[in-house]
């Protein structure tokens, strides 16, 4: 299973300080201009794209785009939407004949000249009077390009979130992998006791020490092929294999889980418990690799229980124990974790929003406790539509 | 600039040439029920189908033949429309009266295609079998349930309105009753345009707006070289039951799902693009900048010059039928396409969706390959006339 959800730059929005962060400040609005919705705006600036790149040799590609939300300080309260993409003029005179041929483009469409400054880093910046959508071209050296498109101040119908700063990121990550580290370190025993047993003739024993096991792999929070092709070796499903659960593909938690409760000799999962131990032991060493990247844990805010939504309680990871609300349960344990650690990020953006998480969260491990399933599934939804809030207040800045 | 004139032509034409087969385009003439090729295929896209597979329980080939004479003659008459035959009222009648007593062609189409498993010993095709025809396999996130996999024949019922198909399907089992038996239906739907060009699925997004035209058929869609001398004029078929995990789907941003499909949820435009039928240019974002490389549309057609000839034609519904177990809507996609062959087509574009970040929004659960017949050509032809006959 790859299921990776990659948080993209490109298709990151971001708000920065001001609007000016790219040489755009704008000058008073004009009076007469309609104001765009942001979506309107985000349609507005791909036509502006759009119709720049068109003019303009293919042979130029797009090496970056980014999208940033700023505050306009006249009239306060209001927002410009700016997109900026880096292209990559294959030499230093197919980006003049772009910066050339883009300003007799504009100036036929009738767009107001701001800046034109003319040389090595050239600067043509332009506004469409009919929308008081700015357009500009920029050189930086003789073979970056910038395309800039930012929308007029606008109004939006929320409070844009500040951007989370790539060291407060990174410093929620290292947390993250300090957690995972312990847990790992438990799970190694758990996985040493469940070696011992399926050595032994105890089959009750055995399950019993799978279960632990399990439960502990489950609390590091392993959604989305989070730890990749370590967590597909320790906890790996038969659902898309050919031969299904008699897959010889079929390995690691799920297969013991499979062979204890499917009347399997005990020995013969011995070779399997010795090879998830090696998973642990290879995944602990290489863990400051295999965490996911600091981008994407915002996102695991609500995967980890969309998961245990998706996998757990369909019964798809059920292959005969029938633990899923024990292990549903330990997927709350991980989602608490990571959401704490961004805690303070969070409470600075929306106060609410962690207290409200909290109860959920209760809410659901009380209904797991009772075990009646109407009550799992109902908290399990509510408390995903407030997980699903978390992301977009964490994103980074973009470069 | 002359080279970047020429490329903002040929976008316009290829643009042009894709409106022309956009889902929900009414046809100007009914669909004909005698051709080279069957309808429903190339037909613009119906807003009601069913999906239904039958295994055959005829006996014997002969009775295989009878029944498909009577598929025929039930399918034209459907198709074309008129009064039901008449009989004593004394007796049950002849036609089920869901379309009132006078029965409506209403754009329907029945397109009939055949299972590898037809294939097997029973009827003494095991030699006849189309070339790249096998058993759907498994692929990496797939949950196929048995119940809704495979099918000896699979009927693809469409028309304008709900009823029709119904009442199509409903005809076509009472009269071949004995030679098939149903063994799994899916009832779909497709969306008005929300407000304009492709129908949207369920996820939101404009889906149906590139796709392969009709000028395309004999290099992309109706078999090939190399295929049984019967089958001059099919095509494969690839059915895909595929649900919707529409509720953590809704609990993601809009900036994600459009990086995910590799286009704008309100437009249908490209990334990169500004309007619905711009033409990606993925050459020109070879980093993925506005596109990301692992996009669905990315990944389904990298439009570079080895993956041209692996284009497919999807046809698909939308279906929305219910709960599944925890509460959330059992909704999701009829995925249906035509290819030239199966290896080029739908497999080589499934496996490079392995990495597809829409996987974890999805789950397929049923669904089988088959081979459209060649369409009916006269009167006295029959559906596999030349497969059977
Ligand atoms: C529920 C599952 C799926 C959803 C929601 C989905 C959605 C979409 C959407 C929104 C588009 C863009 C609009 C368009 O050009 O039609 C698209 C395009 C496409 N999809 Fe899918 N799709 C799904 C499954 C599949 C599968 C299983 C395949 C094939 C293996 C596939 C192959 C394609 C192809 C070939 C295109 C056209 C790409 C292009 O030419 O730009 N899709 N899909």
């Amino acid at each position: 299973m790859t299921r990776i959800r990659i948080a993209l730059l490109a298709a990151t929005t971001v708000v920065v300080a001001a609007a000016g962060a790219f040489a755009l400040v704008r000058s008073e609005a004009s009076a007469a201009i309609p104001v765009p919705t942001e979506r309107e705006a985000r349609a507005l600036i791909d036509k502006y794209r759009s119709d720049a790149t068109a003019g303009i040799s293919r042979d130029i590609r797009y090496a970056e785009a980014a999208s940033t939300i700023g505050e306009c300080a006249d009239p306060p309260g209001t927002y410009a939407i700016s997109s900026r993409y880096s292209m990559m003029p294959p030499s230093g005179a197919d980006g003049a004949a772009a910066v050339d041929a883009l300003r007799e483009h504009w100036a036929q469409l009738g767009y107001r000249v701001i800046t034109d400054v003319p040389g090595q880093n050239s600067q043509l910046l332009t506004e469409d009077p009919a929308t008081g959508f700015r357009v500009g071209i920029s050189r930086r050296a003789a073979s970056y390009l910038r395309l800039v498109v930012s929308s007029p101040c606008l109004t939006l119908p929320y409070t844009p979130a500040p951007p989370v700063l790539p060291e407060e990121q990174a410093t929620v990550r290292e947390a993250y992998q300090q957690y995972v580290a312990g847990v790992l370190d438990r799970l190694t025993r758990d996985v040493a006791a469940l070696r011992t047993a399926v050595a032994g003739s105890d089959r009750a024993k055995a399950r019993a020490a799978w279960l632990t096991a399990q439960l502990t792999w489950d609390r590091v929070g392993a959604a989305y092929g989070s730890f990749g092709e370590y967590a597909d070796a320790i906890d790996g499903l038969p659902q898309g294999l050919p031969g299904g659960v008699h897959d010889p593909d079929f390995t690691g938690l799920r297969r013991i889980e499979y062979g204890l409760w499917h009347g399997e000799a005990l020995g013969t999962l011995r070779p399997m418990a010795d090879a998830v131990a090696q998973q642990v032991a290879a995944l602990r060493a290489d863990l400051p690799g295999a965490t996911p990247d600091a981008i994407d844990l915002p996102l695991r805010v609500h995967e980890i229980l969309e998961d245990a939504l998706r996998f757990h309680l369909t019964g798809l990871t059920d292959m005969g124990a029938g633990a899923v609300l024990a292990e549903t349960a330990a997927d709350v344990d991980a989602t608490t974790a990571l959401l704490d650690l961004f805690g303070p990020l969070l409470d600075e953006r929306r106060p609410a929003l962690r207290p409200a998480a909290h109860a959920d969260l209760d809410a659901l491990r009380k209904a797991l406790r009772t075990g009646v399933r109407r009550d799992v599934d109902a908290a399990l939804g509510g408390v995903l539509e407030t997980l699903a809030q978390a992301p977009a207040l964490l994103e980074v800045t973009g470069s | 600039m002359t080279v970047n004139r020429r490329d903002l032509l040929k976008r316009v034409t290829v643009g042009a040439a894709a409106l022309v087969a956009l889902p929900g385009a009414r046809a100007a003439e009914p669909p004909s029920f005698q051709g080279p090729h069957q309808a429903g295929i190339f037909t613009p896209p119906q807003r009601s189908a069913i999906f239904a597979a039958f295994d055959v329980a005829a006996p014997s080939a002969e009775a295989l033949r009878q029944t498909m004479r009577t598929l025929t003659a039930r399918a034209r008459f459907l198709t074309i429309g008129g009064d039901p035959a008449a009989g004593p009222i004394t007796t049950p009648p002849a036609d089920n009266g869901v379309l009132g007593p006078t029965i409506p062609a209403d754009g329907l189409t029945i397109t009939v295609s055949v299972g590898a498993s037809l294939f097997d010993g029973r009827f003494g095709l095991a030699g006849r079998k189309p070339r790249t025809l096998t058993a759907m396999g498994v692929f990496p996130g797939d949950a196929l349930d048995p119940a809704w996999c495979h099918g000896d024949l699979l009927l693809q019922i469409c028309a304008d309105n709900a009823d029709t198909v119904h009442h199509a399907l409903r005809d076509i089992a009472r009269n071949t009753r004995g030679g098939l038996l149903l063994r799994y239906r899916r009832t779909g739907f497709l969306s008005p345009p929300r407000p304009a060009g492709a129908p949207r699925n369920l996820m939101g997004f404009k889906d149906g707006t590139s796709n392969p035209v009709e000028a395309e058929g004999a290099d992309l869609v109706w078999a090939g070289a190399g295929e049984p001398d019967w089958a001059a004029g099919g095509s494969y078929q690839v059915l895909r039951l595929i649900r919707m995990h529409t509720e953590f789907w809704d609990r993601v941003s809009l900036a994600e799902q459009e990086a995910i499909i590799g286009r704008r949820r309100d437009s249908g435009a490209p990334l990169d693009g500004a309007k619905e039928l711009d033409k990606p240019d993925f050459e020109r974002d070879p980093a993925g900048a506005l596109t990301p490389l692992d996009a669905h549309i990315r990944l389904a057609n990298p439009r570079t010059a080895e993956t041209a000839n692996g284009r497919i034609l999807r046809r698909p519904y939308n279906y929305d039928d219910g709960v599944v177990p925890g509460g959330d809507l059992d909704a999701g996609l009829i995925f249906c396409a035509y290819q030239q062959d199966l290896r080029r087509g739908f497999e080589a574009i499934q496996t490079r969706l392995a990495d597809d970040p829409l996987n974890d929004y999805i789950r397929p659960f049923g669904g089988g390959y088959f081979f459209a017949l060649p369409g009916v050509t006269s009167t006295e032809d029959w559906y596999g006339r030349g497969l059977l006959g």
